[in-house]
């Protein structure tokens, strides 16, 4: 028996699943949880933790410990890209036009076009105290974890339901799963088609794992005529310049899908091929803007046959 | 010189009369006008748990429940979580999408 709740957060739809006899008490707090995070995580909120550290000044602060917990995780997903994802590219998606919560972003002809910044910030500029959970910004530098806090958010919930049978998280397409269901059944995940998002391009068949999508046909706006997106390239400090339209990665954990799928997006579908090649524990599937589709060797086992990550 | 002391000496004056005016209208409505925050309280610990648990197979149960809480103004507005039953995933297609986000 399944159980399912959705509700919105995060700025976007979430889906928790549990497979259980009852009705899992627990399946009723998720959207607290969620909430709780959104409010820790979010810099579209004034008064959340984010916040609060980005407006420090230069000073030292303290953070929570889950805020400790998201930080580490963004170190991992920067050192998991070769620094293709980092949370320092606040002031470069301002910069180029997502200043506000998405669905409240018009199209504004009047707008110019984003400029290359003068200084990208670097996430070795952050000074960093696991042990006492101190942080220290440089005045000019301010953090956005994006993807990360939604990803780790979704793992969170995902454990937190653990306990009560196999479970399922969803966020936005940032998904989590625990493990096969009773009867040694896969969970289907469908992959979205980006030229027509109420179809499937495939559908995976997946045990305990993290599933993420990252993709420029759904956050984009226009400015000066030209259409501009949400994942930014921090070598340039603008929206990536690449063919894929969307990455699709499977990974024991889903904070790194979504780390890796970015990754593959911004390099491009050349060189996000050789990338799969020397990581094999990754497995991919790339939408490219011409209609093509790129799948790795071990994506190709998700789409035939069952298997935990 | 004197007279610009004067000047604002009165000055003075008339701000205090106007802070003085509007404390008093504040606390006056405050008084009256506002609710008591033990019956704030009470009504937000009498309202039901809007948690409904519906089984689509049956089809007996409105999946959308009926709201008999107390809409209050302020703060965020209290979501009814409908916890949807269905039987397994398997062959009923994909359980959900991932979509770029």
């Amino acid at each position: 028996m399944l159980h399912k709740l959705e509700f919105q957060a995060m700025g976007c739809q979430v889906l928790a699943v549990v497979e259980n006899p009852a009705s899992p008490d627990a399946l009723q707090y998720v959207p607290d949880w969620f909430e709780e995070w959104e409010q820790a995580f979010s810099r579209f909120r004034f008064d959340s933790e984010l916040n609060t550290i980005n407006h420090s000044n230069g000073r030292p602060m303290h953070v929570s410990s889950d805020f400790a917990k998201v930080f580490e995780t963004a170190r991992q997903a920067e050192w998991i890209s070769a620094g293709l994802v980092t949370p320092v590219l606040f002031d470069a998606l301002v910069n180029a036009g997502y200043d506000r919560s998405f669905e409240m972003i018009l199209p504004d002809p009047t707008m110019p076009a984003p400029e290359a910044l003068q200084y990208i910030p670097r996430l070795k500029d952050v000074h960093w105290d696991g042990s006492t959970r101190m942080i220290w910004l440089p005045p000019d530098l301010h953090l956005d974890f994006g993807g990360v806090a939604k990803g780790w958010a979704v793992e969170q919930a995902a454990k937190r339901l653990a306990p009560y049978g196999a479970a399922l998280v969803d966020a936005g397409g940032d998904i989590a799963i625990t493990g096969f269901q009773r009867d040694g059944g896969s969970w289907e995940i469908g992959i979205a088609n980006p030229f027509n998002p109420s179809e499937n391009l495939e559908v995976l068949n997946v045990g305990g794992c993290g599933v993420a999508t990252s993709g420029r046909d759904g956050r984009n706006w226009v400015r000066a005529g030209k259409r501009f997106h949400h994942i930014i390239d921090p070598q340039t400090g603008l929206p990536a310049v690449t063919d894929v339209l969307t990455a699709t990665v499977v990974a024991p954990t889903v904070t790194e899908a979504e780390a890796v799928a970015k990754t593959l997006l911004i390099r491009g579908s050349e060189a996000a091929m050789e990338w799969l090649e020397i990581n094999p524990q990754y497995s991919a599937m790339l939408a490219l803007e011409d209609g093509k589709r790129l799948v790795n060797n071990s994506m190709e086992f998700y789409l035939s046959r069952v298997n935990e990550c | 010189m004197t007279g610009k002391n004067r000047s604002n000496t009165w000055d003075d004056v008339k701000m205090l009369i106007v802070a003085g005016a509007v404390t008093l209208t504040l606390g006056l409505w405050n008084v009256f006008a506002g609710y008591s925050r033990e019956e704030i309280a009470q009504s937000v610990d009498a309202t039901p748990d809007p948690i409904v648990v519906s089984d689509p197979g049956s089809g007996q149960n409105n999946p959308a429940p009926d709201f008999v809480g107390r809409i209050l103004f302020g703060g965020a507005a209290p979501q009814p979580r409908v916890i949807v039953r269905s039987n397994g995933g398997g062959g009923g297609g994909p359980v959900t999408q991932t979509r770029s986000s």
